[in-house]
């Protein structure tokens, strides 16, 4: 009855206002559990403490099904608290690899949620970093609403009508007939009863209210961000490595993040209630330039002193507005996009796509159709099905980069990774940067991985895990890539979205753009 | 409701008593929500995981349908039954008939229904409770306590028809016991440990819900010591529930878990109501001249002292190792607390002159609530239906 329930309840309106990583809450995840492979889906509940519903596909084990036991547990980014006992995931019928499981979660911020798979080949487990924010308001309306009020005034006149009856009658011996009296009595604490309800409920309304209002205080925003830009003093923007380049910055305006950057602070004290930033593949941030009209888009890595200013060069995109996107990891796992809007003025070089070592960017004339990159040498093409893309399923996104003879090309990691991807909406309700890991940060991965239980003191997790950071970045050198991406995940809602991807090839980054329209699931809820 | 016609068949008196199976029926039902949510309680300092269908929320939505049940089947039987005397000590409702505890309880048991469809909404809206204390709960908890004063209501009219029946004090008595333990646990975030009960906050909510719970049901007892019956009554449920519960084998499951335990976590130990109920029982029967607005002062003050001497001393006790047992357990806590020396210190204490301060708003809270008491237990004892 309950399930019924959150399933009616659940066909209401959001109004969604914002959430972790912009409007894109779910974690998705591909990785290894010891021997098994494993897409790891966990649904975000939009507040906490509820439920996350988790999936979980353990590739290749249709042939070992009813033998493969999958279980899980969240616990909450916190050396100190012990985890609860896994819980087993049930098959989902109608696809034997696929795990399902609904697990609490009672705290918000950085939790991790492990996976543990045991079959034929062995056992192992992963741990899967998420981030749980209040993310969403819910409206009370339709026939709930409706139902309850009806309710609501029945209890309402029915204890009124109780409370006068029991004035009139009540008191009386048995079988003594009710006088004038009597009825008055009654009547009079009829209307009483119904202006202290009534002054109960007004109370009751004025408390919910406040609930709400305190609520919508506590739904997570990324910390405040500012943007501008510099124009060079040089003309020739094209002159490389000058000091007087022009720059793109982004300053974080959160008072108590800022106030807590002079030196002052003890070493690993935590920021306004953020732990420090640690860097995910070797940068600290991951800032992301794109234009309103969508068509100029920039992956850049500005540099920091004091982890409140970050600039990074301007690379040659044309003028217009445009929203800055600033990826950060805290030691603690958890990951936020601060964005802020930003006016580049017309530069005299020409626009252009290109790359300048990790940086990248991409200028589209026309809308993007699948092969269009900023290459002349490298195709990248979207292996996508005739099939609609439907808003909450997984979507495929596959592509395969050939050269223009449309021959396998040989990739490189691109700052340790096999490819890049940013997904956006055009009305930027959706945001987000994806790893053919998912939309896991490899650093908030690495913080859960290395954590220990004597972490008590911030900044000496985020220490190891820059040490290791750098590390993992040279080793993926040697690593072996085959020339077809793909990336986990599923398009949060309906709309017109614009992806791009992004590849190392022969020492350059490429990068494709591609439209897609997404359209609204129309399945029944819950079937 | 075959069944239901048995215990009926006996009790087919000459008098004009009703049968006395609905207020076993509803006396069971307000044990059974109290006690439900003592359990729920435990459920969530120890389990924490929380379903629709836990055994505790069964507990309570059994009790309400058997109270709503019993009583629904009471005014119809009433209404359409055909017996007189019946109908006679009853009274008229949108056109059914009933006695007053059984419509109480009817829209006690219709309160706890709607509460949930809202509490759902609630949760998916706001994420569940951290508070015990929210609107959809307090729907709850009015329609538990509806249940709970209905059947109080349902025993007193009986006990005050047929006095010569002493079971009658009794049931009535034991209602009355339940509301109390009721009030008690509504409050025991704010007034049920040990360590609270050097700050305000202690005394000012016992001296909003104490006086006018014990006095209200006293005032109409038939018994000879009420308010210590029904104190006793709270201190023995209270007791059983922390010493049972203590014995069942339950570990957390939900993150994260600071505090490993292995048995349900009990309770609070009882306050020691039933010193200032035993005071009560003695100054009541010597003041029946006194007017209510004179009576109520006395009584709320007298209330607020005895308190105050009582728990300032007995805390220390409370907080010393001679209590860390099963007999007190007071070293039993939640699986969410770091344990730290603050389980056997004061908290919210504050300076003389602040406490002092309060305390002269908890009188005026424990004469309001004395006087509200003796107005109701007044009411009381006039209950005929
Ligand atoms: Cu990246």
């Amino acid at each position: 009855m309950t399930r019924l329930l959150s399933r009616a309840l659940g066909a209401f309106a959001f109004v969604l206002i914002c959430a972790a990583h912009i409007g894109s809450p779910d974690t998705w995840f591909e990785g290894n559990a010891g021997p098994y492979r494993l897409l790891v889906h966990v649904s975000s509940p939009g507040v906490v403490p509820a439920i996350a519903d988790i999936s979980v596909r353990v590739y290749d084990s249709a042939r070992e099904a009813g033998r493969v036991a999958v279980t899980a547990s969240v616990n909450k980014f916190d050396a100190a608290g012990a985890p609860p006992p896994p819980e087993q995931a049930i098959p989902v019928a109608g696809d034997p690899e696929l795990y399902a499981i609904s697990l609490w979660v009672m705290s918000g911020g950085s939790n991790s949620v492990t996976i543990n798979v045991s079959g034929a080949k062995g056992a192992g487990s992963v741990i899967v970093p998420a981030v749980f924010v209040a993310s969403r308001r819910l409206s009370l309306d339709g026939p709930l609403a409706t139902g309850l009020a009806l309710v609501g005034l029945v209890l309402f006149a029915g204890i009124v009508s109780i409370a006068g009856a029991a004035a009139r009658e009540a008191s009386l011996p048995p079988g003594t007939p009710v006088d004038a009296a009597r009825r008055r009595r009654g009547r009079i604490a009829l209307g009483a009863a119904a202006v202290i309800l009534t002054l109960a409920l007004l109370g009751g309304r004025a408390w919910w209210r406040a609930e709400d209002a305190a609520y919508r205080r506590s739904i997570y925003r990324p910390m405040p961000a500012a943007a501008s830009a510099t124009d060079s003093s040089a003309t020739d923007s094209s002159a490389t490595d000058s000091a007087a380049a022009s720059t793109i910055e982004l300053r974080i305006t959160d008072s108590a993040w800022v106030a807590s950057r002079n030196e002052s602070l003890p070493p690993g004290r935590s920021r306004g209630g953020f732990t420090p930033l640690i860097p995910d593949h070797g940068k600290l941030m991951h800032m992301f330039v794109v234009s309103d009209d969508l068509r100029a888009f920039a992956h850049l890595h500005p540099s920091t002193s004091d982890t409140v200013i970050f600039t990074a060069r301007r690379p040659p995109l044309p003028g217009g507005p445009y929203h800055v996107y600033g990826d950060v990891v805290h030691e603690s796992g958890f990951a936020q996009t601060l964005t802020a809007p930003l006016v580049l003025r017309p530069q005299t070089a020409e626009p252009s796509s290109g790359s300048r070592g990790d940086d990248s960017w991409h200028v589209t004339v026309v809308p993007a159709t699948s092969g269009v990159t900023s290459s002349r040498e490298t195709m990248v093409r979207w292996d996508r099905p005739v099939a609609p893309l439907v808003a909450g399923r997984p979507a495929p996104l596959r592509f395969t980069i050939t050269d223009l003879e449309g021959n396998p090309v040989e990739l490189e990691p691109y700052m340790g990774m096999a490819a890049h991807a940013v997904v956006m909406r055009d009305d930027r309700s959706v945001f987000i940067h994806l790893h053919p890991s998912g939309t896991v940060p490899m650093a908030a991965k690495r913080s859960f991985d290395l954590r220990t239980a004597s972490d008590t003191v911030p900044g000496t997790l985020s220490r190891r895990v820059t040490a290791t950071d750098s590390a993992a970045s040279s080793t993926h050198a040697g690593m072996t890539l085959g020339n077809v991406v793909s990336f986990p995940y599923a398009f949060p809602s309906a709309g017109q979205y614009r992806i791009w991807v992004q590849v190392k090839r022969a020492g350059r980054v490429v990068t494709g753009a591609f439209d897609a329209e997404v359209t609204a699931d129309e399945r029944p809820a819950g079937g | 409701m075959a069944t239901a016609t048995l215990p009926l068949a006996n009790s087919q008196q000459p008098t004009a008593n009703s049968p006395l199976w609905p207020l076993y029926a509803t006396l069971f039902a307000s044990a059974a929500i109290v006690v439900g949510l003592i359990w729920d309680i435990s459920w969530h300092r120890t389990i924490g995981r929380d379903t629709f269908w836990s055994p505790p929320h069964v507990l309570e939505q059994v009790a309400a349908l058997i109270a709503g049940l019993s009583c629904g089947w009471l005014v119809l039987r009433t209404t359409f039954g055909g017996d007189r005397p019946a109908k006679q000590s009853s009274i008229r409702v949108w056109g059914f008939y009933g006695p007053l505890g059984a419509w109480v309880c009817i829209w006690g048991t219709a309160m706890m229904i709607a509460s949930a469809p809202f509490d759902n909404w609630w949760h998916n809206a706001y994420g569940l409770d951290v508070k015990i204390i929210s609107p959809p709960h307090m729907v709850l908890a009015w329609g538990m306590m509806g249940i709970q004063v209905g059947a109080m209501l349902l025993a007193v009219s009986a006990q005050n028809r047929g006095a010569h029946d002493p079971r009658l004090k009794l049931i009535y008595a034991a209602s009355a016991g339940i509301l109390l333990t009721m009030f008690a646990t509504v409050i025991v975030e704010d007034a049920g440990f040990g360590n609270e009960m050097r700050s305000p906050m202690f005394y000012r909510m016992t001296a909003i819900v104490i006086p006018v719970a014990l006095i209200g049901t006293a005032r109409a007892s038939g018994l000879r010591w009420p308010a210590t019956t029904v104190a006793a009554i709270y201190t023995a449920l209270m007791l059983v529930m922390i010493w049972i519960l203590q014995l069942v084998p339950a570990t957390p499951l939900l993150a994260p878990i600071y505090n490993p335990v292995t048995r349900m976590v009990p309770p609070p130990f009882p306050l020691l109501l039933i010193i200032p109920a035993f005071l009560l029982d003695l100054v009541l029967p010597r003041t029946r001249a006194m007017k209510d607005w004179l009576l109520a002062p006395l009584l709320g003050v007298g209330f607020v002292v005895v308190m105050v001497g009582v728990h300032w001393y007995w805390s220390e006790f409370l907080l010393s190792p001679a209590a860390r047992n099963w007999f007190f357990a007071v070293d039993k806590w939640d699986y969410t607390n770091r344990l730290g020396p603050w389980r056997y210190e004061y908290w919210n204490t504050v300076a003389a002159t602040g406490f002092a301060r309060s305390m002269g708003w908890t009188l005026l809270a424990a004469t309001i609530s004395s006087f509200l008491g003796l107005r109701i237990g007044r009411a009381m004892s006039r209950v005929q239906r």
